[in-house]
């Protein structure tokens, strides 16, 4: 059942349950039906509606610090299946490479590709992409000791609180509540052991109630999971598993943009081609993994009059465009010109285009989430983001794009053009803040790593298998547990995690006796 | 009693294309020359400086990565 929790209904939650999921986005509504189907007693509880609201939107307001981000009340969604409600569908798995240390990312993975390909056919299937499936690394001519062509496959996408909504409804194993808002987790004695999570509705006067579960799981994202568990600070003052000040900490998004301009000297079907580097180039170059694909410029709204004065102000042949552009001065075509004239007529001829690049993040102990002072609706301290990049970070952007040029003049494909801010001394990525409209952002939507996985308490926050470090029953889905970001979309692989997670709790859970009886 | 049509739609439509590019191009061509007389000069003078940086056999060229074989079209070179 689903139900709201501003209404009577609510006194479903008066018993214990197996398990407490907060947040129902891709990892929470995953492990849900993953335990349900196993035959465990599962609460669902979701603090957003079916649809967007702004009393619960309005939750995910906070400052920004660092580097400049997109609103963080715009950045995210919450509803009823989280982030797959506003996500692209671009689906990737993070290359077995990306999960291995290496010189230049020292802190990785405490487990591989190996671990999450069990995983792949009903992620696939929930993604819809038909069979499970390997990116193919196909050939890129002249290229293949620098590039590999990764290609990516596309969910049509899959809203799953859509989806999974009538199934969730129907589950006599979920009982799922919208409007739920998590204001506190209640430790037993111990310090270790979560023994109930307190909700309340949005109405003002709604004193809340509790859950009571075995397990409670934090599945409410790279922002809201370490904001939670820094506000619960009543029993435990640096917060709940932050015995050694690490929630929050290491915050990577994929720093991503277009970088570079492109004109391309003849038509070539290169639209397909996402260049991404090989192992052995990131590892003769120290630099991080990332990914490139170029595209067609956007046709820029210019009047017939303007296009035809531009068409016949601006040289044609190859070599008088690309010095047009290197002078710059009236004779640059960028915006229009014999471009946009052609393109009219002849959207292959004379094309440019940019490229864009989406790279993976170095993992750094300030880039983090902290407290603000401003308190939200039920009194719990927003969140600050610090976003930092480091050296290797431009490096990478910087070695990628001119490897790209290089080879694009070699093959006499193209010529790029590097941005001038990625050329000085400290580069600093060009400001975005709030310009998610605007299309000019430097992030992909994507927040990591903020409660990172790691076998070692002092290096993060979850152990490999998602349990908090120092909490016996507390453990944490989404992309906050990614060891370490790699360039990859990530809900894929937080639905490979949750399914693993799903799996591990039904390994873990009948032994503690109490299950038993729900299983019959 | 008119006779049918010998040529199909399609050719005329062909005809009138083509027709139509051309008058399009005469267009863009009075109007160029009509605007031309208009223009500033050509801004090479007051252009940024070219800077040339060597990268092993390629070039950095403000900002362009470019091949020895350019910068001799170029005249840069």
């Amino acid at each position: 059942m689903i139900l709201d929790a501003g209404s009577p209904d609510r006194g479903a939650f008066a018993r214990p349950f197996d398990i407490c999921i907060v947040g129902s986005g891709p990892a929470g509504m995953t492990l849900a039906r993953s335990l349900a189907a196993k035959g465990f007693d599962v609460a669902l509880m979701e603090g957003g509606s079916f649809d967007v609201t702004v009393e619960s939107q309005e939750m995910y307001a906070g400052e920004i610090v660092g580097l400049d981000y997109m609103d963080l009340d715009v950045v995210r969604i919450r509803v009823f299946g989280g982030c797959s409600e506003h996500w692209s569908g671009r689906t990737g798995v993070i290359p077995a490479h990306d999960f291995l240390p290496m010189p230049q990312r020292p802190l990785a993975w405490p487990i591989t590709k190996a671990d999450l390909d069990p995983y792949q056919p009903e992620a696939s299937e929930i993604f819809e992409l038909g069979l499970a499936w390997q990116p193919p690394d196909l050939a890129l001519p002249q290229a293949e000791e620098r590039f590999r062509n990764i290609q990516f496959r596309q969910s049509p996408p899959v809203r799953m609180g859509q989806k999974y909504r009538d199934e969730i409804a129907a589950s006599p194993r979920i009982t799922a509540a919208i409007n739920a808002n998590l204001v506190d987790m209640r430790l037993g004695p111990d310090l270790a052991t979560v023994e109930s999570a307190v909700f309340r509705s949005y109405d003002p006067a709604d004193p809340g109630f509790t859950v009571s579960a075995r397990v409670f799981a934090l599945c409410l994202g790279g922002f809201e999971t370490p904001r939670m568990m820094l506000n619960f600070n009543s029993q435990k003052p640096a917060g709940i598993g932050n015995d050694n000040d690490l929630v929050g900490r290491y915050f990577c998004e994929h720093p991503s943009r277009e970088m570079a301009l492109a004109i391309y000297t003849h038509r070539r079907e290169i639209m397909q081609d996402n260049y991404s580097p090989t192992p052995e180039f990131m590892e003769r170059e120290g630099i991080l993994d990332f990914i490139m694909r170029v595209t067609w410029r956007d046709r820029a709204p210019k009047s017939l009059g303007d296009s035809l004065k531009g068409a016949l102000e601006c040289a044609t042949p190859f070599t008088e465009r690309l010095g047009a552009k290197i002078r710059g001065g009236p004779r640059d075509c960028l915006w229009g010109g014999d471009e946009e004239f052609r393109r009219l007529h002849d959207p292959d001829a004379y094309p440019s285009g940019t490229v864009w690049m989406a790279c993976e993040q170095s993992l750094i102990r300030d880039s983090r989430v902290m407290l603000a002072e401003e308190t939200d609706a039920f009194g719990l301290r927003r969140m600050r983001l610090d976003w930092k990049l480091d050296e290797i970070d431009y490096r990478t952007m910087l070695t990628g794009l001119t490897a790209l040029g290089q080879h694009f003049a070699e093959q006499d494909i193209g010529r790029i053009r590097i941005p001038d801010w990625l050329l000085v001394d400290n580069p600093r990525l060009p400001g975005g803040a709030g310009a998610v409209h605007s299309g000019d952002w430097n992030g992909g939507y994507h927040q990591m790593c903020t409660t990172r996985m790691a076998d070692d308490p002092r290096e993060g926050v979850v152990d490999r298998n998602c349990r908090v470090h120092g909490m016996d029953n507390l453990y944490i889905g989404g992309s906050s547990v990614f060891g370490s970001p790699s360039y990859v979309n990530p809900t894929y692989t937080i639905v490979q995690l949750a399914l693993r997670l799903g799996d591990h709790l039904g390994t873990v859970l009948p032994a503690g006796g109490v299950v038993g009886e729900v299983l019959q | 009693m008119k006779p049918p049509r010998m040529r199909p739609r399609g050719a005329i439509g062909m005809r009138r294309a083509v027709r139509s590019r051309r008058s399009l191009l005469k267009s863009a061509m009075m109007l160029a020359l009509g605007v031309s007389a208009g223009l500033p000069a050509p801004a090479t003078a007051a252009a940024p400086p070219v800077r040339i940086i060597r990268q092993g056999k390629f070039f950095l060229v403000n900002g362009w990565v470019l091949t020895a074989e350019d910068l001799r079209k170029l005249r840069l070179l």
